[in-house]
């Protein structure tokens, strides 16, 4: 008899541990499962966090003890900031910088556009009184560069990284919602209907192979902290642009980048256990990365008015908007805006090359903040 | 050689330290400085693809 109490007792033990942040924690899971499934948001990501946030809401599961599964990946890859590098590789050779060599001064609307990430820091440390260390994690949010917000918030030792990751993705899932209203409000009927012919500078081979060479030397000497981000992603760029190694570029775009998402997906989660999620500061996180995305919109679109202050040639202010890393969705916002005002004003060639650009500015943008705040 | 190896090391275990605390000031201070630093980079940039594609396009 005591031998059946003792395994029925083994099998409901679980059940005894179990609290209501856990249950909260598994409705969770749930939802950031649905947003990835039902309504396609960065299922990348959010389908293997979601599925992670329940397994680790699971009373005294074996993968989160100190040798457990996730630990070992969570250990192995984000301590150590290894697996947001490796997916730098798979992002940087998926990206063509073809329209913003042939057009350089793009880059200023990418720098620009990272204002949300200052603004976001300075509000979440003299507002809400977070420490240096997690505002400034919390800033690299309105990176919208899921990486180098977790690389930020892993070097800076925030407690608040799973927050953070999560409102990173889940914003840059959001950019087709919080982009349009914010410029809409921010410019002109006239403004947005300012046509800019697209007129392409011939770009030879060999910049397009020195290009990321010469960026990660000048990153890396200005920001040295940065140089792991920049290296990883001009690597990609690298292999892609030198056109030698083509199945090299192909297996970074595809099978990298979707090995490392697989394995990130999940050992992110470990940090969304009830405990360390399930507090105000962390409705207080997302409510500020969202003020981010806003305030990286309202740099690149008052950047853009501002030139066409000085400017004969008159920029359409929206394409500032797309300085935002989230690419290539910031670029699609902005170009479907723009010919819904006038079917027959083609932005996308110049909002790409300013998307592209801002995935250069977010990578610097995560190197100074670690240079000033680290 | 020693003294270059114990002055890095040095080096990085201030860069291990992270900053928790700062008085407001610099942190706005700061705050200004990166943002005006991601402008400058970007310039430097910006140069150095006009240089890059000067050199090159001329080579043709």
């Amino acid at each position: 008899m005591d031998i059946l109490f003792d395994s029925l007792g083994a099998l409901v033990s679980s059940f005894q541990l179990l609290s209501i942040g856990q249950v909260v924690m598994w409705c969770i899971g749930g939802i950031l499962i649905y947003l990835a499934i039902a309504k396609e948001m960065e299922p990348t990501l959010l389908l293997p966090m979601g599925f992670g946030t329940i397994l680790v809401n699971i009373p005294a599961v074996d993968a989160i003890t100190e040798h457990g599964a996730l630990t070992t990946l969570f250990n192995a890859g984000i301590a150590n900031e290894l697996f947001p590098l490796l997916l730098f590789i798979g992002i940087g050779a998926m990206i063509d910088f073809g329209p913003l060599l042939s057009n350089p001064k793009l880059l200023l609307f990418g720098a620009a556009a990272q204002f949300g990430i200052f603004f976001t820091l300075a509000l979440a440390n003299g507002l809400f009184g977070f420490a240096v260390n997690d505002a400034a994690s919390i800033g690299v949010i309105a990176a919208a560069d899921g990486p180098t917000a977790i690389f930020v918030a892993n070097t800076l030792q925030s407690k608040y990284s799973g927050a953070i990751i999560v409102a990173a993705y889940s914003y840059m899932a959001l950019v087709p919602k919080i982009q349009p209203p914010v410029i809409k409000f921010l410019t002109t009927k006239k403004e947005r209907l300012i046509r800019m012919p697209y007129e392409p500078a011939d770009v030879t081979k060999t910049t397009r192979i020195l290009f990321p060479i010469v960026i990660t030397m000048i990153a890396a000497l200005v920001a040295p902290l940065s140089a792991s981000l920049v290296f990883f992603l001009m690597f990609g760029n690298l292999i892609r642009e030198c056109g030698v190694l083509d199945s090299l570029s192909e297996t970074a775009q595809k099978v990298l980048a979707n090995l490392v998402t697989i394995l990130l997906g999940i050992s992110v989660a470990l940090q969304m256990q009830a405990a360390q999620f399930l507090k105000l500061e962390t409705l207080l996180i997302l409510g500020l990365g969202l003020m981010g995305f806003i305030f990286d919109t309202f740099g690149g679109v008052m950047f853009a008015k501002l030139l066409n202050l000085f400017s004969k040639k008159k920029i359409n202010p929206m394409i500032g908007a797309s300085g935002i890393s989230a690419f290539p969705m910031s670029a699609r916002v902005v170009h479907k805006m723009g010919l819904k005002e006038d079917s027959q004003n083609f932005l996308l060639m110049h909002s790409i090359g300013v998307n592209v650009s801002g995935q250069i500015a977010s990578v610097i943008a995560g190197g100074l903040i670690l240079t000033f705040f680290g | 050689m020693s003294k270059l190896l114990s002055a890095v090391n040095e080096v990085a275990a201030d860069a291990s330290a992270v900053v928790t605390e700062m008085p407001f000031g610099e942190v706005v201070l700061k705050s200004i400085l990166a943002y005006a630093s991601i402008f400058l980079v970007t310039g430097v940039i910006i140069l150095s693809i006009y240089i890059l594609n000067k050199v090159t396009s001329k080579k043709k």
